[in-house]
Formats: C-alpha cells, sequence, structure tokens
C-alpha cells in the first residue's frame, strides 16, 4: 500500500473513516472496565498503524456499501467480569462515540473477541 | 436462551454435553447480536479453569509428571505457563468441556477436592465466560507429601 502517512497535525476531518474508526473503538475498549489490553495476537496481525504509532488489538476493514466492519482483539483483565457484559459495555459505548463524531454511518459491524487473559500472579488471586 | 440449548442437549446426548461440545468445537464460543459478535478463544477458558482449580485448598499442583517436568523446565526459559498445564478444553458454541490432571496434598479428601473443583470451575467458567460447562473430569495422578520439595532439592544439591 503507497498510502501517505497521515501527519499528527491533520485535522481529524483529514483523517480517513477507517483509521478515526479504529482509534476510536481502540480507546473505548481499552476504557471499559474488564479490558487490560488490546491482543495483537502471536504474529502481531491484529493492529492498526495510526499516525505512526500502533494500536495493537484493532482492525477496521472497508465494506462495499462504505462502511467499516471493526475487529477488536482484546486480553481481558483479571479479576475478569462476565465477558458478554465487557463486550455489551463496549459495543454500546462505541456506536454512542461514532454517533457523537458523526462516525454512525461508517460504522459498520464490530466484533469483538477476548484472545487472552491477563493473569494474577501465582500463589494468589 | 441457553437453558433451552443445553436441555436439548442433554436430552440428545444422555449422559452428557461432551458431544455436542466437541461438535461443535470448530465454532467459537460467540455471543450474536445486531452490532456484531462476540468471541472467546479456548485460551480464555483454558486459564480461567486452571486458575479456578488452583483456586482450591488441596490442589498442590496441576500437570502429570512429565508435564510438570517439562513445565518447570519451559518456565525457567520463560516458555511455560503454569497456570494452563494440566488443562485441556473443548469449547463449544454455548458449553464447554474441561479435562484436569493434577497432584493432591496429602490428608486431603480426593472427592472433597475434587467436587469443590468442579463447582469452582463451573462458578468461574460459568459466570465469566456465559458457557455453560458439561463436565469437568478430573485426574489425581499423584500426592504430595510435605518435604518433598527438600528431599528433591537435597538429591540434586548433594
Amino acid at each position: 500500500m503507497n498510502a501517505r502517512p497521515v501527519r499528527p497535525d491533520m485535522t481529524p476531518a483529514l483523517v480517513s473513516p477507517r483509521l478515526r474508526l479504529a482509534r476510536l473503538a481502540w480507546e473505548r475498549a481499552l476504557s471499559t472496565e474488564g479490558v487490560d489490553s488490546g491482543y495483537a495476537g502471536e504474529s502481531g496481525f491484529w493492529q492498526t498503524d495510526y499516525r505512526g504509532e500502533v494500536l495493537p488489538g484493532v482492525l477496521a476493514i472497508a465494506r462495499s456499501d462504505a462502511r467499516y466492519d471493526v475487529e477488536l482483539h482484546l486480553r481481558a483483565a483479571w479479576p475478569t467480569p462476565p465477558l458478554h457484559e465487557v463486550a455489551r459495555s463496549i459495543r454500546e459505548d462505541v456506536v454512542a462515540s461514532a454517533a457523537r463524531m458523526g462516525l454512525a454511518q461508517a460504522l459498520g459491524a464490530l466484533e469483538i473477541a477476548f484472545g487472552d487473559m491477563a493473569e494474577p500472579p501465582l500463589g494468589g488471586s | 436462551m441457553r437453558a433451552e440449548a443445553t436441555v436439548a442437549t442433554e436430552e440428545q446426548t444422555g449422559s452428557g454435553g461432551r458431544q455436542e461440545a466437541a461438535s461443535a468445537s470448530a465454532i467459537e464460543p460467540s455471543g450474536h447480536s445486531d452490532g456484531g459478535s462476540t468471541n472467546i478463544a479456548d485460551a480464555v477458558v483454558t486459564k480461567i479453569a486452571g486458575i479456578a482449580a488452583r483456586e482450591v485448598p488441596g490442589v498442590h499442583d496441576l500437570g502429570g509428571g512429565a508435564a510438570r517436568a517439562m513445565g518447570s523446565m519451559t518456565q525457567r526459559v520463560g516458555l511455560g505457563d503454569e497456570r494452563t498445564q494440566g488443562v485441556s478444553v473443548e469449547v463449544g458454541e454455548r458449553e464447554a468441556a474441561v479435562d484436569l490432571t493434577l497432584v493432591v496434598d496429602y490428608g486431603e479428601s480426593i472427592p472433597q477436592v475434587a467436587e469443590a473443583i468442579r463447582s469452582n470451575i463451573v462458578k468461574r467458567v460459568e459466570g465469566i465466560t456465559g458457557l455453560s460447562v458439561t463436565e469437568v473430569n478430573i485426574s489425581v495422578n499423584d500426592l504430595y507429601f510435605p518435604g518433598d520439595d527438600d528431599r528433591s532439592t537435597e538429591e540434586q544439591t548433594g
């Protein structure tokens, strides 16, 4: 891909909806209780480069209808709350944030995968 | 919804849901909604089951003799994960089955320890993942006697 790197001084309107959605979903997920971090996978496949920084655990994929499906790959925190509740909370937060930022029409399906879990130290929980 | 699915499965498979869990193992444990799906990896279920087993008093260690020997070697070089050794899971769309191999402290009642492990794993896995645990198979492969570690350390050094 020959796309130019996005400059830090660019206004949000000049950043592509794909990157804005990836950034938004990633930030909302990481601010949710029960999420430890993004999970890029063993090979680092699930990550997005955003303004030169890497967002591990998020992909935004273009669809033919001008929307973007967003995949979040996450490491659950410990102690671990019910994961489906965590996912529901993330989903609601991302949808609301996308609407506030004028990205509701760009957001397609939001897939949430818990690929790993943070662990308590051995000898205690 | 899940209760209905579980009941139907038990009626179909008789003694347990292992067949259902195995046949659905290609499908991610997921919850679908209009906005997308939620998937929980097998590795997460394995870690939860391992941690839940270790929480029970009387459980000295997880894994068989070879697994523990290999585990201690790989952990020393930073490759192993003690929390998942001796745990294997089969995860279906809505159900999971867990197999455990472990060492029990000498003097503990093995049936009571096993029942406590079962109960804790079911509580943790169902509470965190929403999966229904159909069975927890426990294999006790050794007893731990206090002083075993001291003796093996002395043998290694002297």
